[in-house]
Protein backbone atom coordinates (compact mmCIF):
# COMPACT_ATOMS: atom_id res chain seq x y z
CA UNK A 1 0.00 0.00 0.00
CA UNK A 2 2.56 2.34 1.09
CA UNK A 3 4.55 1.20 -2.00
CA UNK A 4 1.70 2.09 -4.26
CA UNK A 5 1.67 5.82 -2.39
CA UNK A 6 5.05 6.00 -3.00
CA UNK A 7 5.06 5.35 -6.80
CA UNK A 8 2.03 7.65 -7.04
CA UNK A 9 4.08 10.43 -5.83
CA UNK A 10 6.65 10.50 -7.72
CA UNK A 11 5.02 10.01 -11.15
CA UNK A 12 3.07 13.33 -10.58
CA UNK A 13 6.25 14.64 -9.44
CA UNK A 14 8.01 13.80 -12.84
CA UNK A 15 5.09 14.46 -14.82
CA UNK A 16 5.57 18.05 -12.98
CA UNK A 17 9.04 18.33 -13.26
CA UNK A 18 9.02 16.86 -16.93
CA UNK A 19 9.23 20.60 -19.34
CA UNK A 20 10.67 23.80 -19.11
CA UNK A 21 11.19 25.87 -15.92
CA UNK A 22 8.71 23.37 -14.30
CA UNK A 23 11.41 21.29 -14.08
CA UNK A 24 13.25 23.00 -11.53
CA UNK A 25 12.89 22.56 -8.30
CA UNK A 26 10.97 24.81 -5.57
CA UNK A 27 9.44 28.22 -6.89
CA UNK A 28 10.59 29.55 -9.97
CA UNK A 29 11.00 32.52 -8.66
CA UNK A 30 14.24 31.32 -6.60
CA UNK A 31 15.25 30.47 -9.93
CA UNK A 32 15.21 33.64 -11.23
CA UNK A 33 16.91 35.34 -8.10
CA UNK A 34 19.31 32.13 -9.06
CA UNK A 35 20.05 32.71 -12.14
CA UNK A 36 21.18 36.36 -11.59
CA UNK A 37 22.98 35.54 -8.49
CA UNK A 38 25.24 33.41 -11.15
CA UNK A 39 25.36 35.84 -13.38
CA UNK A 40 26.73 38.58 -11.18
CA UNK A 41 29.32 36.29 -9.12
CA UNK A 42 30.06 35.40 -12.36
CA UNK A 43 30.83 38.94 -13.79
CA UNK A 44 32.75 39.52 -10.17
CA UNK A 45 34.85 36.31 -10.53
CA UNK A 46 36.39 37.25 -14.18
CA UNK A 47 37.12 40.86 -13.15
CA UNK A 48 38.69 39.68 -10.34
CA UNK A 49 41.18 37.24 -12.53
CA UNK A 50 41.67 39.98 -14.53
CA UNK A 51 42.25 42.42 -11.65
CA UNK A 52 44.99 40.08 -10.71
CA UNK A 53 46.58 39.40 -14.35
CA UNK A 54 47.21 43.55 -13.83
CA UNK A 55 48.72 43.47 -10.40
CA UNK A 56 50.10 40.25 -9.99
CA UNK A 57 52.36 41.61 -6.88
CA UNK A 58 49.94 43.10 -5.09
CA UNK A 59 47.70 40.08 -5.24
CA UNK A 60 50.82 37.51 -4.68
CA UNK A 61 51.11 39.57 -1.17
CA UNK A 62 47.44 39.81 -0.60
CA UNK A 63 46.69 36.02 -0.69
CA UNK A 64 49.42 35.42 1.38
CA UNK A 65 47.60 36.81 4.12
CA UNK A 66 44.93 34.19 3.45
CA UNK A 67 44.39 31.43 5.19
CA UNK A 68 43.88 28.65 3.07
CA UNK A 69 43.14 25.89 5.25
CA UNK A 70 40.11 28.23 6.59
CA UNK A 71 38.60 28.44 3.45
CA UNK A 72 38.57 24.51 2.44
CA UNK A 73 37.55 24.28 6.40
CA UNK A 74 34.47 26.53 5.21
CA UNK A 75 34.03 24.54 2.03
CA UNK A 76 33.59 21.26 3.95
CA UNK A 77 31.11 23.22 6.18
CA UNK A 78 28.85 24.20 3.31
CA UNK A 79 29.01 21.04 1.32
CA UNK A 80 27.64 19.42 4.78
CA UNK A 81 25.33 22.01 5.65
CA UNK A 82 24.26 21.70 1.81
CA UNK A 83 23.79 18.08 2.25
CA UNK A 84 21.58 18.52 4.79
CA UNK A 85 19.21 20.59 3.42
CA UNK A 86 19.07 18.06 0.68
CA UNK A 87 18.72 15.26 3.20
CA UNK A 88 15.60 17.53 4.81
CA UNK A 89 13.77 18.14 0.99
CA UNK A 90 13.58 14.72 0.82
CA UNK A 91 12.46 14.28 4.34
CA UNK A 92 10.03 16.52 3.35
CA UNK A 93 8.86 14.69 0.57
CA UNK A 94 8.69 11.15 2.23
CA UNK A 95 6.23 12.84 4.70
CA UNK A 96 8.16 12.90 7.59
CA UNK A 97 7.90 16.17 8.58
CA UNK A 98 9.52 16.41 11.89
CA UNK A 99 12.79 15.02 10.18
CA UNK A 100 12.72 17.58 7.26
CA UNK A 101 12.02 20.32 9.90
CA UNK A 102 15.58 18.85 11.90
CA UNK A 103 17.14 18.34 9.19
CA UNK A 104 17.21 22.24 8.14
CA UNK A 105 17.83 23.67 11.33
CA UNK A 106 20.57 21.47 11.42
CA UNK A 107 21.78 22.76 8.15
CA UNK A 108 21.01 25.96 9.05
CA UNK A 109 23.22 25.42 12.19
CA UNK A 110 25.96 24.18 10.34
CA UNK A 111 25.79 26.90 8.06
CA UNK A 112 26.61 29.17 10.62
CA UNK A 113 29.95 27.66 11.57
CA UNK A 114 30.98 29.48 7.93
CA UNK A 115 30.18 32.88 9.54
CA UNK A 116 32.55 31.97 12.64
CA UNK A 117 35.06 31.15 10.71
CA UNK A 118 34.65 34.05 8.13
CA UNK A 119 35.02 36.36 11.59
CA UNK A 120 37.92 34.82 12.50
CA UNK A 121 39.40 35.18 9.21
CA UNK A 122 38.23 38.62 8.56
CA UNK A 123 39.62 39.58 12.62
CA UNK A 124 43.05 38.60 11.45
CA UNK A 125 42.98 40.43 8.77
CA UNK A 126 41.52 43.57 9.88
CA UNK A 127 44.05 42.82 13.26
CA UNK A 128 47.17 42.80 11.19
CA UNK A 129 46.05 46.25 9.46
CA UNK A 130 44.60 45.38 6.11
CA UNK A 131 41.10 47.01 5.20
CA UNK A 132 39.19 47.04 2.32
CA UNK A 133 41.16 50.36 1.82
CA UNK A 134 44.52 48.67 2.03
CA UNK A 135 44.91 48.06 -1.81
CA UNK A 136 43.15 46.52 -5.12
CA UNK A 137 43.45 43.16 -3.85
CA UNK A 138 41.84 43.85 -0.10
CA UNK A 139 38.91 45.95 -1.50
CA UNK A 140 38.25 43.01 -4.26
CA UNK A 141 38.71 39.83 -1.27
CA UNK A 142 36.43 42.49 1.22
CA UNK A 143 33.83 43.01 -1.63
CA UNK A 144 33.56 38.64 -3.03
CA UNK A 145 33.83 37.12 0.37
CA UNK A 146 31.52 39.66 1.94
CA UNK A 147 29.28 39.56 -0.34
CA UNK A 148 28.82 36.19 -0.37
CA UNK A 149 28.67 36.03 3.79
CA UNK A 150 26.16 38.07 3.22
CA UNK A 151 24.13 35.29 1.04
CA UNK A 152 25.18 32.73 3.74
CA UNK A 153 23.57 35.41 6.72
CA UNK A 154 20.22 35.53 3.65
CA UNK A 155 20.44 31.67 3.16
CA UNK A 156 20.55 30.75 7.04
CA UNK A 157 17.60 32.72 7.36
CA UNK A 158 15.84 30.94 4.35
CA UNK A 159 16.27 27.34 5.78
CA UNK A 160 15.12 28.88 9.66
CA UNK A 161 11.95 30.29 7.87
CA UNK A 162 11.26 27.24 5.44
CA UNK A 163 11.36 25.29 8.08
CA UNK A 164 8.62 26.43 9.93
CA UNK A 165 6.08 26.20 7.15
CA UNK A 166 3.07 24.48 7.38
CA UNK A 167 2.31 20.91 5.70
CA UNK A 168 0.69 21.95 2.75
CA UNK A 169 3.45 24.16 1.52
CA UNK A 170 6.29 22.47 3.42
CA UNK A 171 8.21 20.19 0.20
CA UNK A 172 7.45 23.27 -2.03
CA UNK A 173 9.42 25.43 0.55
CA UNK A 174 11.50 23.34 1.39
CA UNK A 175 12.73 23.05 -2.12
CA UNK A 176 12.92 26.85 -2.63
CA UNK A 177 15.09 27.26 0.59
CA UNK A 178 16.90 24.09 -0.30
CA UNK A 179 17.87 25.54 -3.87
CA UNK A 180 19.23 29.32 -2.33
CA UNK A 181 21.52 27.43 -0.58
CA UNK A 182 23.02 25.08 -3.10
CA UNK A 183 23.35 28.27 -4.74
CA UNK A 184 25.34 29.63 -2.28
CA UNK A 185 27.42 26.87 -1.51
CA UNK A 186 28.08 26.57 -6.00
CA UNK A 187 29.64 30.32 -5.53
CA UNK A 188 31.83 29.53 -2.84
CA UNK A 189 33.38 26.21 -4.83
CA UNK A 190 34.55 28.72 -7.60
CA UNK A 191 35.00 31.67 -4.84
CA UNK A 192 37.54 29.39 -2.69
CA UNK A 193 40.20 28.92 -5.60
CA UNK A 194 39.88 31.55 -7.43
CA UNK A 195 40.44 33.94 -4.04
CA UNK A 196 42.89 32.15 -2.00
CA UNK A 197 44.57 29.67 -3.87
CA UNK A 198 44.96 30.29 -7.67
CA UNK A 199 48.29 32.63 -7.49
CA UNK B 1 30.21 -4.53 1.77
CA UNK B 2 26.39 -4.46 2.52
CA UNK B 3 27.14 -1.21 4.01
CA UNK B 4 28.54 0.24 1.21
CA UNK B 5 25.78 -0.24 -1.20
CA UNK B 6 23.22 1.52 1.31
CA UNK B 7 24.95 4.57 0.28
CA UNK B 8 22.41 6.63 -2.08
CA UNK B 9 23.28 9.04 -4.98
CA UNK B 10 23.41 11.95 -2.67
CA UNK B 11 25.46 10.92 0.51
CA UNK B 12 27.60 9.51 -2.45
CA UNK B 13 27.76 13.19 -3.47
CA UNK B 14 28.58 14.57 -0.01
CA UNK B 15 31.41 12.08 0.07
CA UNK B 16 32.98 13.59 -3.31
CA UNK B 17 32.70 16.95 -1.87
CA UNK B 18 34.52 16.60 1.16
CA UNK B 19 37.45 14.42 -0.44
CA UNK B 20 37.71 17.40 -3.64
CA UNK B 21 37.81 19.65 -0.90
CA UNK B 22 40.50 17.82 1.08
CA UNK B 23 42.72 17.49 -2.34
CA UNK B 24 42.77 21.34 -2.57
CA UNK B 25 44.02 21.38 1.25
CA UNK B 26 47.66 20.43 -0.51
CA UNK B 27 47.61 23.60 -2.50
CA UNK B 28 46.11 25.90 0.95
CA UNK B 29 49.81 24.36 2.84
CA UNK B 30 51.58 25.11 -0.50
CA UNK B 31 50.40 28.60 -0.94
CA UNK B 32 51.17 29.50 2.59
CA UNK B 33 54.92 28.77 1.59
CA UNK B 34 54.11 31.40 -1.08
CA UNK B 35 54.87 30.01 -4.98
CA UNK B 36 52.60 30.56 -7.50
CA UNK B 37 50.27 27.58 -8.17
CA UNK B 38 51.34 27.88 -12.13
CA UNK B 39 49.03 27.28 -14.80
CA UNK B 40 49.00 23.57 -14.33
CA UNK B 41 47.91 24.24 -10.82
CA UNK B 42 44.83 26.43 -11.43
CA UNK B 43 43.97 24.55 -14.34
CA UNK B 44 43.67 21.83 -11.72
CA UNK B 45 42.35 23.54 -9.04
CA UNK B 46 39.96 25.22 -11.43
CA UNK B 47 38.95 21.51 -12.49
CA UNK B 48 38.62 20.19 -9.17
CA UNK B 49 35.79 23.32 -8.72
CA UNK B 50 34.43 22.27 -11.68
CA UNK B 51 34.22 18.65 -10.41
CA UNK B 52 32.42 20.12 -7.02
CA UNK B 53 30.23 22.41 -9.43
CA UNK B 54 28.52 19.79 -11.17
CA UNK B 55 27.85 17.71 -8.05
CA UNK B 56 26.32 20.35 -6.32
CA UNK B 57 24.54 21.02 -9.67
CA UNK B 58 23.81 17.57 -10.64
CA UNK B 59 22.59 15.85 -6.97
CA UNK B 60 22.08 18.71 -4.18
CA UNK B 61 20.35 20.92 -7.14
CA UNK B 62 18.62 17.68 -8.70
CA UNK B 63 19.32 18.34 -12.13
CA UNK B 64 20.26 14.96 -12.89
CA UNK B 65 16.25 15.27 -12.59
CA UNK B 66 15.40 18.11 -14.61
CA UNK B 67 16.11 17.65 -18.26
CA UNK B 68 19.20 17.83 -20.55
CA UNK B 69 18.84 20.95 -21.70
CA UNK B 70 18.55 22.32 -17.28
CA UNK B 71 21.94 20.44 -17.09
CA UNK B 72 23.60 21.93 -20.25
CA UNK B 73 22.72 25.22 -19.50
CA UNK B 74 24.09 24.97 -16.32
CA UNK B 75 27.35 22.96 -16.07
CA UNK B 76 27.69 24.80 -19.38
CA UNK B 77 27.93 28.28 -16.69
CA UNK B 78 29.78 26.30 -14.54
CA UNK B 79 32.86 25.06 -17.19
CA UNK B 80 32.58 28.57 -19.26
CA UNK B 81 33.14 30.77 -16.35
CA UNK B 82 35.85 28.38 -15.10
CA UNK B 83 37.41 27.85 -18.57
CA UNK B 84 37.37 32.20 -18.94
CA UNK B 85 39.28 32.07 -15.43
CA UNK B 86 41.83 29.58 -16.76
CA UNK B 87 42.05 31.60 -19.73
CA UNK B 88 42.44 35.05 -17.95
CA UNK B 89 45.26 33.44 -15.25
CA UNK B 90 47.48 31.59 -17.92
CA UNK B 91 47.49 35.03 -20.43
CA UNK B 92 48.71 37.00 -17.42
CA UNK B 93 51.22 33.76 -16.52
CA UNK B 94 52.46 33.77 -19.93
CA UNK B 95 52.85 37.57 -20.17
CA UNK B 96 50.45 38.11 -22.92
CA UNK B 97 48.06 40.70 -20.58
CA UNK B 98 50.07 42.09 -17.70
CA UNK B 99 50.86 45.17 -15.69
CA UNK B 100 51.26 48.54 -18.05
Amino acid sequence: MADIEMTGLELTRSEERAVGLAALPGNLMMWILIFSELAVFGAAFIGFAIARVLDPAIFAAGQAHLNGTAGALNTMVLVTSGYLAARGVAAGRRGAVAQARRAMLMAAAVGSVFLAVKAMEYSATLGAGLTIDTDSFFTLYFLLTGFHALHVVLGIVILLLVSRSGRDTLVENLETGAAFWHMVDLVWVILYPLVYLIR
Amino acid sequence: MTHFKKIDRLTLSWLVLMGLTAITLLFARHGDAGGSVGIAGAALLLALAVAKGREILLHYLELDQAGPGWRLAMTGWLVLLCGAILLVTAAGALGWIGPH
